[in-house]
């Protein structure tokens, strides 16, 4: 090594590996970058459909009871934005208390299956059948079990984001690299130790795109649940706007529903980016 | 250089020895006998290879001398104790082929682990990884991840990572084997460096000769299938080795006679003179 100096080595690794440089030293660019050009063409597409879909209405005179333009739903949510963002944060907390409850024990489960064969052969076809069964049809009965304060909602919601996180989480936490699985061995690793410093982090892939696929389902979850006991929530919102065939709030509730899931998309991303930084799904331009 | 020169005994005091170690596996299609009744003292400071063919059963036997795999029948004593009370002693260091590291550590973060395992901080953990990323030259690189390092760097932080807790032992799987032919060779002089200024008892395991010949006091030659202890040769080349010895005369002797070997063109203890 003492014909190369140090320097000479950062020059070529940075050569051989400007992307992955760029990841971490280059952050906030390519932060801004992705803003660039990723929301600027999604914003296009969105005005444009907008734009075509208020044409539309217009030119062709549909009835607002049948389908309203989006200046109409837009004044509507602009004109009761309160009202809106009030049943959305119920909806909304209603998911997010399901997703965490949801995960929580789906993990714990995961733990366990991923450490015995025997229980994960006990309990997942347990998980399956919870997870074949059509939510829709075990609504009615979680609410004459629950009430019709938010747990039944929360635990549709939970059931919804339930095996995803748990078939992902046992995966995961088998995946690890042999070599620093047998590394950790010869040092008699407990197996919590194993756990905590090999298998929880191994698993944070898996379980990132477990989390991206149950986040938004726990909204529709949360959805479901309250079209079941309408009194609050943007579920409730969309029965009584149904039955007084009141349009422009049925399309306000789902354009709110539809930010809510962008705004939680979002965030696991960018919860994802900072954690899986080390991930080969991070060294492209994914968002 | 006869081959009767080499020997199963270890010149010194033994600090591993293995006896009658014999390994089975039990597949769906046979019953694989992998090792065969292998015998071998290694001693205390000693750098012995191992060297055989692809599939021979080296990888097998040195997962049975660090406690990762039971052998069917014989044992091996690591200081006169068991692999895995060795383990617990934390007296054996891995390097695989395949570095194998944590990719969401630093470097630093790597060469710790080890350390945080048991919850057995050294005295001076800092000093002592302080002192280990220099030793294998990436002092620079401390705060890395290790997608951000090239191979042959990688797998310096895998050497590192394997002294760091000052183990006796070092075992060592073809840890150069994913490595190019260029960045081979430095790293096996590399090793030699650290070799001779920590004084440890060094197994090693390859398929490439010259590395046998370059790094080792003994080499051990597998045959396969089922992967028996063909012969132990003696390297009696002077010490410290440079590149230099790669083209002596000596150095080409022994590269034919472990060429022969590994060909199967020699029998069970013949004589060689040259
Ligand atoms: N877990 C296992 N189950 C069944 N057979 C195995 C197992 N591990 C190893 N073997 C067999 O044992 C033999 C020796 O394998 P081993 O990995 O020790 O070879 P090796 O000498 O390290 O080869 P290489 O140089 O290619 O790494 C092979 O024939 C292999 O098929
Ligand atoms: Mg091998």
């Amino acid at each position: 090594m003492e014909q190369i100096s140090v320097d000479e080595i950062v020059q070529e690794i940075r050569a051989a590996y400007p992307s992955k440089r760029l990841a971490l030293h280059g952050g906030r660019f390519r932060i801004l970058g992705l803003a660039v050009s990723y929301v600027i063409p999604s914003a296009f597409a969105l005005v444009l459909a907008a734009i075509g879909w208020q044409v539309w209405v217009r030119f062709k005179d549909i009835p607002i009871y049948i389908l309203p333009a989006p200046s109409d739903v837009l004044s509507r949510l602009w004109g009761d934005l309160g009202f809106f963002a009030r049943e959305g944060a119920v909806t909304l907390g209603e998911a997010m208390a399901g997703f965490v409850l949801g995960a929580g024990v789906a993990l714990f489960g995961a733990t366990l299956m991923a450490h015995s064969r025997f229980l994960e052969r006990s309990l997942l076809p347990l998980a399956v059948l919870v997870k074949v069964t059509p939510i829709v049809a075990v609504a009615p009965l979680l609410v004459i079990w629950f009430g019709f304060g938010v747990m039944p909602k929360i635990f549709i919601a939970a059931l919804i984001t339930f095996f995803p996180s748990l078939v992902n989480g046992v995966t995961g936490f088998r995946s690890v690299n042999p070599g620093a699985l047998d590394f950790l061995r010869s040092l008699r690793a407990s197996r919590r130790e194993v756990f905590l410093l090999l298998r929880v982090p191994s698993a944070m892939p898996y379980l990132f795109a477990a989390f991206r696929v149950s986040i938004p389902l726990s909204v529709i979850g949360a959805v479901v649940g309250e079209w079941f006991t309408a009194d609050r929530g943007l579920g409730s919102v969309i029965i009584v706007a149904h039955s007084n065939l009141d349009m422009p709030t049925l399309f306000g509730a789902i354009f709110t529903l539809a930010f809510i899931g962008i705004g939680l998309t979002l965030l696991v991303s960018l919860i994802e980016r900072r954690v899986l930084f080390w991930h080969e799904s991070s060294f492209m331009g994914r968002w | 250089m006869t081959l009767h020169n080499g020997s199963f005994r270890a010149n010194g005091e033994a600090h591993l020895s293995i006896a009658q170690v014999s390994k089975g596996f039990v597949t769906p299609q046979e019953e694989l006998i992998a090792l065969q009744d292998i015998t071998l003292e290694v001693g205390r400071g000693e750098f012995i290879s191992i060297l055989g063919p692809s599939g021979c059963g080296k990888s097998t036997l040195l997962r049975i001398i660090g406690g990762l795999l039971e052998p069917t029948s014989g044992s091996v004593a690591v200081n006169g104790r068991s692999p895995r009370e060795a383990q617990a002693d934390k007296a054996l260091g891995f390097v695989f082929q395949e570095p194998s590291l944590l990719p969401w550590r630093t470097v630093v973060d790597n060469i710790c682990l080890p350390l945080e395992v048991n919850n057995r901080h050294h005295r001076d953990t800092r000093y002592t990884t302080e002192g280990m990323l220099s030793l294998v030259g990436l002092g620079r690189f401390r705060n890395y991840y290790p997608f951000q390092l090239s191979g042959g760097m990688q797998q310096r932080v895998a050497l590192a990572r394997a002294l760091a807790f000052d183990p006796a032992l070092l075992l060592m799987d073809e840890p150069f084997g994913a490595l190019d032919e260029i960045t081979r060779a430095t790293m096996r002089y590399e090793l030699l460096r650290i070799w001779d200024r920590e004084k440890k008892t060094v197994v090693f395991v390859t398929h490439s000769i010259i590395e046998a010949i370059i790094l080792s006091d003994r080499v051990a030659v597998l045959s396969s299938q089922p992967g028996r202890i063909k012969t132990v040769v003696d390297i009696n080349l002077p010490r410290p080795r440079s590149e230099g010895l790669e083209r002596g005369e000596a150095f080409l002797d022994y590269s034919n006679l472990l060429h022969s070997l590994l060909m199967g063109g020699v029998k069970n203890g013949a004589n060689f003179s040259r």
